[in-house]
Parts: structure tokens; sequence; C-alpha cells
């Protein structure tokens, strides 16, 4: 099975793929220009809402009796928050290069530009202060306070796209919803990971269910 | 009792956000940026503790305690919270964000239906948009809709209250939709208007007078002892005329014929002009007709009533008409020109002899008794150019011409101060004269919709400031008057079209009445929006202690199609507010969420209203809702070129204007950087300056284009003033194309 983070890099390679081969479609420059800034909007949006939602699903797996790994759940969260920087990052370029013709004076100007940066900014930092060196000076609790802006991060980009000339809210909306609809299985009640053997399938029907 | 672990990580949490709003209200900056900023502070000060002290403040009392000591630090910052909370949301673009996407997601609901709005009372289009659709049918209760299928999923719906029944009262009503078999179900606002008298035509001698009501389809006669009959007339009557034989001729927006009928009543003589019929008047000897015709080729008929009809075509659709001291010459009012036209019969055709220009629109006008002087009411008088108007300048005035000459030989600024006002500089009189009736001796009758006001104005003494010779309208219950006639014997009739009433004068007193509308309290309790409507009419004529109202500069409710000074870096023109309900958020720059939101103009910078109405901004917008568009069936009838705006619609694909002018309001309510589309005009345009999507409904009327009116014409639009093919791919179109293009969008 291939390392976490390239599996991560593979399937947002393939995304950004797509979302260049689409806009390659277009005749007209702008139009290739918005598919480029949308879609990789969309991308960056999508990896931080599968970021957001890998505790509360690993919680939701831990409640099931499938309680994955610690290690596995931070790896994958983030991998996906990283990707969702990077692609942010990249967003953010592509629409200062192009839609924005380099007038990056407006961007505090305008609120939705500004939700956008204070979103990337703020992925960014999570970034940076991802890698175990930093962790450990940050130490775990102080890194727990700074990672908790995922969230602030995720507001802002609702913010960015309710009020972004080109969002598609119902869709912003809809994600938000699954993002905060899977948050809410934080609320079930953790269990320790199995130390045994997994069970076979026959065993696993027959077990009880997890009591609340 | 120690806290478990989860309870500290909570309390500690809650403390860094809470020392965080403490730094945010101490430092006051609005914008949630800040929020980040202190919370990035808050978390190093909280990891200083946790390195000095082993713990935050705060992490290690009970929840109780915490609770307490919250309540105590947060109560003052919790206050300035909530208290910063709209400035922070309007920094933030959030204010008033529920209107604009309550818009946004009921045109983003494919099919979806633009305007969103239903007139009961007159034929409109509405446009469906079901993107990749190739038929649908629409209904409207038992009725169905004529449905035009344009291409690319766009469908153009024809609905006429004669034809598929009018609903009767405002509300909202269900149009089922069956897009490729599948039925879909929108609902549309009902907009059932009260009756609307509008400007009279009268006889003294016979102390008759003859007053349309457009949003009923009939006229009131109105004699001195108040009305004698409500008669039944076309489609739309906007205006009327005496005749000397006692006849009365009725102008219509939607049909296409003049009616001449006797008073009372009486089977009517009808005169094929064409529609829309803007503007009528009589010559002085009431023998002949002009009648101003707007549409997609603007003229003026004048017509004997011996059987003659001449025609001359005029550059654009006359706002007002009247007859010179013979039939043989016609004035011309031109809202857009800012000028007065005179027109003279020469060798059996029509040749225009003289104008005068006035540098803002004529708002009303009407000829003296012997139509040797023409008066007219405007809200400026600038006859050389002038770019530095002060800002929001409006001087209500009343202009004397001289029609032989075409020289101006009067002017009377009204719009005044008295003694009765609260604020120095306030204005509570003369404000917006609307309806003029000049008297025989050279006296005049003014009706003043800005302050409720009628005056007996003598030109040769200047403004008078004689009690006696004042009506006050708003105490009988006449707000905002438009009209006003003289019946002859000392008796003066007054029309407001808000109210929905017509009263005559006598001596200061109100001697009789003619109640078209509901009174108040029967309108409240049958039909609240139109109650709402009628005050909202009111607030869009009321002035503000500035001595300007929204109808200043929005004439009619359109555009006056002045370029003002309304605090931008440059002049800007006026915007129409026909048919704008809907498409929040609202100006330019989408600076206005709402439009009750505006109302913040008039009680800022113009000083407010001299009453108080808590609910204005509701009454303001239930008005605005109910002003139609500049609907095209009115310019173009039944008679369309649909294949040619069939290829228009392929052009507007292709160019992609359809990315930002998404049907079926033909905008998609985004905002954009001004200098992301217009990157050519970097220069002039301020870094922050944002661009509204305007829709394109209408756009016909709605010249000149872009921003600052920079584009004449959609040809500039489209070719000069897209250099860099930002704003469309309008290079990719020939010349072909871009014909048909431009046909479309007129025709939208």
């Amino acid at each position: 099975m291939r390392s976490v983070p390239a599996t991560c890099a593979i399937v947002t390679g393939v995304a950004l793929a797509a979302v260049a081969a689409l806009a390659g479609q277009r005749g007209w420059a702008v139009e290739r220009e918005l598919w480029l800034v949308r879609g990789t909007g969309w991308v960056a949006l999508a990896a931080l809402a599968l970021a957001l939602c890998a505790t509360p699903v690993a919680r939701l797996s831990s409640w099931l009796g499938r309680a994955p790994r610690a290690a596995d759940v931070t790896r994958w969260r983030r991998a996906l928050g990283v990707t969702s920087a990077a692609v942010a990052a990249l967003h953010a370029t592509i629409t200062l290069g192009t839609y924005l013709d380099g007038s990056w004076e407006i961007v505090p100007d305008w609120p939705y530009l500004r939700a956008g940066l204070a979103a990337l900014l703020i992925l960014l930092s999570l970034w940076i202060t991802s890698y175990p060196r930093v962790v450990r000076a940050l130490g775990l609790k102080l890194w727990k306070e700074l990672h908790r802006l995922a969230y602030v991060a995720g507001l802002l980009v609702l913010q960015h796209v309710w009020l972004g000339p080109f969002g598609d809210r119902a869709l912003a909306l809809a994600v938000a919803a699954v993002v905060v609809g899977v948050g809410l299985l934080r609320l079930l009640p953790t269990r320790a990971r199995s130390t045994r053997a997994a069970p076979t399938s026959r065993s696993r029907r027959r077990s009880p269910r997890p009591s609340s | 009792m120690a806290n478990t672990p989860e309870m500290s990580k909570a309390l500690r949490q809650l403390a860094i956000a809470l020392l965080a709003a403490l730094l945010w209200v101490g430092w006051g900056e609005p914008r949630a940026w800040a929020l980040l900023a202190c919370y990035g502070v808050a978390l190093t000060l909280a990891e200083a503790a946790r390195r000095s002290l082993g713990h935050v403040p705060g992490e290690r009392l009970g929840a109780g305690r915490f609770a307490v000591a919250a309540l105590v630090l947060g109560a003052a910052p919790a206050a300035t919270l909530i208290d910063a909370a709209p400035r922070t949301l309007r920094a933030e673009g959030l204010y008033g964000v529920e209107a604009a996407s309550a818009d946004r997601m009921r045109l983003e609901r494919t099919p979806s239906l633009a305007p969103g709005v239903l007139f009961a009372d007159h034929p409109q289009e509405l446009y469906a948009w079901a993107p990749g659709a190739t038929s649908l049918t629409a209904s409207l209760g038992e009725a169905s809709l004529p449905v035009t299928t344009l291409g690319h999923g766009l469908f153009r719906l024809a609905y006429d209250p004669r034809d598929h029944g009018a609903p009767a009262r405002s509300g909202d009503v269900t149009v089922a939709l069956v897009v490729d078999g599948d039925e879909h179900r929108r609902s549309l606002r009902v907009v059932v208007r009260q009756p609307h008298p509008g400007w009279p035509c009268a006889d003294p001698r016979r102390g008759v007078a003859v007053v349309p009501s457009d949003t009923t389809d009939e006229v009131a006669v109105i004699g001195r002892r108040g009305l004698h009959a409500r008669l039944p007339v076309g489609d739309g009557p906007t205006g009327c005329a005496l005749l000397a034989d006692g006849r009365v001729a009725i102008a219509h927006r939607f049909d296409p014929d003049v009616w001449v009928t006797e008073v009372p009543g009486g089977d009517p003589e009808r005169l094929r002009v064409g529609a829309p019929q803007h503007a009528i008047a009589a010559s002085a000897d009431g023998e002949t007709l002009a009648v101003a015709v707007h549409g997609a080729a603007p003229a003026v008929h004048v017509l004997g009533l011996g059987g003659d009809h001449t025609s001359f075509p005029v550059e654009e659709g006359a706002d007002g008409v009247a007859f010179g001291p013979t039939s043989g010459t016609v004035l011309l009012a031109l809202r857009r020109r800012a000028r007065v036209e005179r027109w003279d019969e020469r060798g059996g055709r029509f040749e225009r002899t003289g104008e005068i220009p006035l540098g803002r629109p004529v708002v009303t006008m009407a000829p003296s008794v012997d139509h040797a002087t023409l008066w007219v009411a405007t809200t400026g008088y600038f006859p050389v150019p002038d770019d530095r108007q002060p800002n929001h300048y409006v001087q209500d005035q009343l202009l004397a011409i001289d029609v032989a000459s075409m020289r101006l030989v009067g002017r009377y600024p009204t719009a005044g101060r008295s003694h009765t006002q609260d604020r120095p500089g306030a204005i509570d009189r003369g404000a917006s004269p609307m309806g003029l009736w000049p008297l025989p001796g050279g006296e005049l009758l003014v009706a003043f919709a800005g302050t409720d006001e009628v005056w007996r104005l003598d030109p040769r003494t200047g403004m008078l400031d004689d009690g006696r010779q004042r009506l006050e309208t708003s105490k009988p219950d006449l707000r905002t008057p438009i009209g006003v006639a003289d019946l002859g014997d000392g008796h003066v009739l007054v029309t407001s079209a808000a109210r929905g009433r017509a009263l005559v004068f006598r001596d200061g007193a109100v001697v009789a009445s003619a109640d078209l509308a509901l009174a108040g309290d029967e309108l409240a309790r049958d039909d609240e929006r139109a109650w709402l409507r009628r005050f909202g009419e009111h607030t869009f004529f009321e002035a503000t202690r500035a001595g300007m109202s929204c109808q200043s500069c929005h004439l009619h409710g359109d555009s006056d199609h002045v370029r003002h000074d309304i605090g931008a870096a440059t002049l800007l023109p006026t915007l129409t507010t026909l048919g704008v309900t809907g498409t929040a958020p609202y100006l330019r720059d989408a600076s206005y969420p709402r439009i009750r939101d505006l109302l913040e103009l008039s009680e800022g910078h113009l000083r407010g209203f001299q009453r108080f109405d808590p609910r204005r901004g509701e009454q303001l917008e239930a008005y605005l809702e109910a002003l139609p568009r500049h609907d095209p069936l009115a310019v173009f009838g039944g008679a369309r070129d649909v294949e040619a705006e069939r290829r228009g619609l392929d052009a507007f694909v292709r160019a992609r204007c359809v990315v930002c002018h998404t049907p079926p309001a033909f905008t998609n309510l985004g905002q954009h950087p001004a200098r992301a589309l217009f990157p050519e005009h970097a220069d002039a345009l301020p870094a922050p300056l944002s661009l509204d999507t305007p829709s394109l409904l209408g756009l016909r009327a709605t010249a000149p284009y872009l921003r600052d009116g920079r584009a004449a014409t959609l040809e500039e639009v489209l070719v000069e003033h897209n250099e860099q093919d930002r704003h469309g791919h309008t290079a990719a179109l020939s010349d072909a194309e871009r014909r048909d293009l431009i046909a479309f969008l007129e025709a939208l």
C-alpha cells in the first residue's frame, strides 16, 4: 500500500489534472482562468473538508468497533490539511495572476478575498507547524489550540465561497452541512482500540454493540 | 474536585477565546482578521503563562467558577461585541447577506423565473431558465401561458391578465413549469395595484375633469360636486385631453389606439397610432391632438378631429407634449436630452424649429391658457452643461418658456425654507412640483408632491407666502398630490395617485371627493401589501429636510438621465429603480444589501424626513417592487423577430456573457473588482471599486451603459470598451453576430 502522503498527492494530482484538462477545453481566456480558479478552489475546499472530517470519522469507526490507529488518523489528517494548504496557495496564485490581474492591493478591501486570504494564511500556518520537530517545540497543548484554527479556516472558506461572484453557494452549503453533520460524530464516546486480533466477520456479527 | 482532563482542555480553550475577545474589543478593529490576530496573541500569552505558571489561568477552576469568572470578565466585551456586530458584519460583507442570498438562491434554483413579480393589471413577459431543457410549458392556475423557446434552456413566458386571469389580491401565486416532462412549482409575488389617478384634463367652463388611472384601466369623470362616473378604457391609460366638441381623448400604454369618447361615456372612436403612447395634448382650439409614442420607432402623431393624421419621427420618445398657440406648433419635452423642442408644420410636414436646453429634464409641463408660454417644472436649470454641480444638487423650480422665441422668460425656484422648521436650512414647502395648471390672468396652480401642498402662484409677484393660497393637502388625507386642475367657479381639483383619491377644494376647504381606492383602514385590512405600497409611494415622493426626494432624480421611478455628483469620484448617471427588486444587493457597487438600507442616505446625508415612520423601509420596498420594469412588450408588442433573438442568444452564450449575466434575471448577482473586468481603465478605477453585475432585463431603456455611462450604445459596450476581451468574449463574434446579440439584448 502506498504511503498516505503519496496517495493524497496522487489523488490531488489527478483532480488538478482534470481541472486543467477541463479548463483547456475552454476557448475564451477568461473562462479558462475561471475554470482554473474555481477548480483549484474546490479541490482545496474538498481537502479541507475531508481533513476536518478525519477525526469524527475515526470516532465513528471506533464506535463501530473498528478503531483505526491514531497514527493513521493523524497521517491522513495532516496529508489532507497540507494538500488543502498547498492547493489553496495554488488557487490564490492563479487568482492573483489571472482574475485579479496582479492587483494584490485590492485583496484587503474585499471581504471575500480577505476571508480567502485569512483562510490561506491559517492553512499555511498549520502546515508549517505540522512537522514533528515543530510540534515538539510547541508542545502538544499549544499545538492543539493552534490547530483548532482549522475550524476557523473552514468558516472563512465558507464566507469566501458565499460572497464570491462565482461561488457555488448550494454546493458550499452542502459541504458545510456534511462537515458539521460528520463533526457531530465527535460526540460519540471513544473506545480504546482493541489489541486483539481483528475478529472474523462471523464473530463481529455476534459481538454486542458497545454501550454508550 | 479536580477537573477531568477533558474539562481542563475545554476551559483552557475558553479562557484563550475570552482573552482574544477582550483584546479584540480593546483594539476596536471590527474586521475578523483582527480577531484572528488577537487569537494569536492570546495563544502566545496563554503559552507564556503555561510555561511560567504551569497552567493557563482559569484552567484549574471548576466549571461553575469559570462560568462566574467568564460572566464577570466577559460581560463588557460581550456587550461591546453585540454592539459592534453590525459594523463587523458590514466590514465582512455579511450585513444583510440573507437578503442577497435569498435572491441568489431563488435565481439559482432552476428552473427559475424572473422577474419574480406578477402584475395583475397589465401584460408582461417573464423568462424561465432551465439549462439544457428543450421544452417547457407553463400554467398559472387553469390557464396555460404562451411560451416562446429561445434555445439554450431559455424560455419566454407571456402573461396577460385579460386572458389568463388576474389574481384578486396581493400575495404569492404558483406557476407550474413542466420542463422536459418534469413538473416544478415556482412562486411569484403578485402585485394588485389600487386605482392610481394621475394627471387630469379639465374644462373649467363645464366644471368637469377626467382623470386616468393606469392601474385599473379606467378614467374617472369628476365634477365640482365630486365623482360623476368611472369609465372603462383601453389597457393602461397614460393621459387624456379634452376636445372642443366635449369629448375626451385617452392615450394608452398597451392599446395601440387613442380612444376618443363622450363624457361621460359612449362608444369610443379609435385612432390607431401604435403603442406605447406616453403623452397626449389638445391644441388651444381643442380641434387637434398630439400624441407622443415611444417604442422601437418613437414618433409624435398629430391628429385632427376632421380625420387628418400626420406624424413625425423623433430621436427619443417624448416625455411631455403640448401645443403652441396654433395646432401647427408642437412642443416636446425630451428627458435624455434634457431639453424642450419646438416643431412647426411647414408644407404639411413638421420640422424642428427651436429648442431650449435645460440641463435637467422636464418633470411636468403645461402651456399657458393662450399657449404662448410653456410652463415646466424641473429639478435644476443648467443651460450650459456644468460638471461642477454640488453633491446631490436639486433646486426645484418652475420655468416659463416663451414659445415664439424658445427663450426663458421666467424662473421661479420653489423649494424653500420656512419658520416652521426645527433646524436651520430645512425645507418644508415647495418641493417636487408635480402638477401644473395655468389659470387665465397668468396665475398658476402648482401641486407639490414632495411637501403635500398646492399653491396658487402669481409669477408677477414671485413666490407666495400667503397661507390662504396654500392648500395643505396632507390634512384632508391627500398626501403626495401630483395633479391639479381648475374646475372653474373657484373650484380646484387635486389628485393623488398614491392615495388613489381626488378632492375638490374651494376657498381652501374640501367640498367634494372622489375616492377611487380603498381608504387606509380598509386597505390595511384587505391587502396589507397594497397598504404598505401606498405609504411607500408617499416616501418615494416625500422631500427630506434637504429638499430632495427619491423622485427628484429617479424621475417617476425611472432615471432623470442626468449625471450627478453623489459623492463619487466622477459624475454618475442616475440608475433606474424600475424592476430592481429581487436583485440584491443594490447600487453599482453593491453597497446596500436591501432597499430599505438606502434610507440611511435620507436620514444621514439628506437630513431625514419630517415625519417619523418606523416602517418606512418596508413601505419603500413594497412600492419599488410594484414598479414594473421597462418591458419591451410595450415597445415591440407582438412583432418580435424571434429568429433574430435566437441567433442573438446563441451569440450571448458563445460570447460567454451567460457566465455573469446568467438567465433568467440576466445577472448572477455577483460582484467583481472593476479592474478585473476593465483593466484598460485601471488607472481611472479605484482599487477597491466593486461592480455589481447588473440585470440586463429592460436594458434597452437604461442607456448610457457601464458604471459611469461611458458607453452610449451597446455596440460601444461590446467593442470600444472591451479592448482586452474580458467583459465577454466579444472578440469571437462576427459583425452579424454582434448585431444579433444587440437585438437580443434590446429585446430583453
